[in-house]
């Protein structure tokens, strides 16, 4: 198989995302100084956004390596988990695919292998179209909102927040073991962090990287693990 | 400039943004199946779409429509560019916007949270680029000590992240969570499914919410 032309579409799509990025970023930062925040709140907000993401993204890079088998080469991997996709949709997609057919590997059968790329593309693309014709009117209704009860938009957003965190929640409680203790481990860890940075302000900053990193690090000896 | 026209701006922008990169991202398939000669056929697509689309359809949607205020324009935007949202982008937005003390949704939640959510975006896509380029011969030993450990990452993140909100808004949080653990112990008990109830959970919560909001329970 070639997969050259594939690497040359995805080293042009991931720049084209990053300089996006950057000018959305620049324009915000801009706008932030317009709105009266200061320099060092923007820049520490970059700064402690970066230092969270670096743990996230290394099950990301895993996930790319347990998927190279499944596609016979890292490009595919590589372009679909740097943009827009996540692990385990990418993983379920493909492996749904080839077992729906019979298949061992997506490598076998050229046809089948386009087909899970085109499905795994489309079906993801749903978001974005979404974004393209009904975002603006969306956010505009979200804005009418909030100038009619300004408290209840604020609520409304704490309220679908809660959701996520309720439906999350629950699913690491009942899954039970290692989950439910990773889950207490973190409260625990935010519970004191919180509670010394009413003190020193500059915790504030580390509170989240830190409960995640120290959970797994507790976890990872409490599994018994060695160094 | 003011804040109107800020959004509208980055609506435009977005858009375009939007537009460019599903185009893109199509030509993945389309290169791969002009180059190989292979294209699916009529019955493999219906397999596709009977298995995958069904599902990632409705969620792409649902999911969109729920996230969307929370992370604010800007950030809506980037993030469903770059992926890994619940994980990662939603969490990173929703950190910096408490170590700001903004409200979700106010301007400055807005500006915050599209920060948050950019620099978070350049880090995974580095950190996937440089794990391409130099960690590939070494990913197993690094996955032999991490493995272990990193499927626990969802309840260290929220552990964290939910404490902090519940702290601040407990009375939200009771019927979401409780009907979701009534749920999940007796009926759907398939780890993988529960998330695609995230936004049956927020309606529930909204609902809940809003009728707090009318007894005065919440202020």
């Amino acid at each position: 198989m070639n997969f050259v032309p594939l690497y040359i579409i995805g080293i042009i799509l991931i720049s084209y995302i990053l300089v996006e990025t950057f000018f959305i970023y620049k324009r915000a930062y801009k706008r932030g100084l317009e709105l009266g925040i200061s320099k060092s709140q923007l820049n520490e907000t970059t700064r402690s956004s970066v230092i969270f993401s670096i743990v996230p993204s290394i099950p990301i890079l895993i996930g790319l390596i347990t998927m190279i088998p499944l596609f016979g080469d890292v490009v595919i991997p590589w372009i679909r988990l740097s943009v827009i996709g996540s692990v385990s949709y990418e993983t379920y997609a493909a492996t749904a695919i080839k077992g729906a057919v019979g298949l061992s590997s997506l490598t076998e059968n050229l046809q089948v292998y386009s087909t899970a790329i085109w499905t795994m593309t489309i079906s993801i693309l749903s978001g974005m179209i979404i974004l393209i014709f009904f975002y603006k009117k969306y956010t505009t209704q979200l804005e009418s909102i909030k100038k009619r009860d300004k408290r209840w938009s604020e609520l409304l957003i704490a309220a679908m927040f809660m959701g996520l965190v309720g439906t999350i929640g629950a699913q690491q409680i009942t899954i039970g073991g290692y989950n439910t203790l990773a889950l207490f481990i973190s409260v625990g860890i935010m519970a004191v962090i919180g509670g010394l940075s009413l003190k020193f302000k500059w915790l504030e900053e580390f509170a989240l990287p830190v409960s995640m990193l120290g959970t797994l690090i507790i976890l990872y000896f409490v599994i018994g693990g060695t160094l | 400039m003011n804040q109107e026209s800020y959004i509208n701006n980055l609506h435009k922008h977005g858009k375009r943004f939007m537009i460019l990169s599903s185009l893109f991202m199509l030509t993945i398939p389309f290169v791969f199946s002009f180059i190989h000669n292979a294209w699916p056929t009529l019955d493999l697509i219906k397999v596709g779409f009977m298995t995958v689309g069904a599902i990632y359809i409705p969620i792409g949607i649902i999911e969109t429509i729920n996230y969307a205020p929370m992370l604010g324009v800007g950030a809506t935007y980037i993030s469903h560019v770059t992926g890994n949202i619940s994980n990662m982008k939603l969490p990173a937005a929703l950190s910096a916007m408490k170590q700001a003390q903004v409200e979700p949704g106010s301007d400055e939640a807005e500006i915050i949270s599209t920060l948050a959510v950019a620099s978070s975006s350049v880090v995974t896509i580095l950190i996937i680029l440089v794990g391409v380029l130099l960690l590939l011969p070494y990913l197993s030993i690094i996955d032999q000590y991490l493995g272990t450990v990193t499927d626990y990452l969802v309840p260290a993140i929220f552990g964290a992240l939910g404490f902090v909100f519940i702290v601040r808004h407990w009375k939200l949080v009771i019927i979401p969570m409780s009907v979701m653990l009534a749920l999940f112990y007796f009926v759907i008990k398939d780890p993988s499914v529960q998330p695609v109830f995230v936004p049956v959970a927020s309606l529930l919560s909204l609902l809940t919410a809003r009728f707090m909001y009318k007894k005065g329970w919440i202020k």
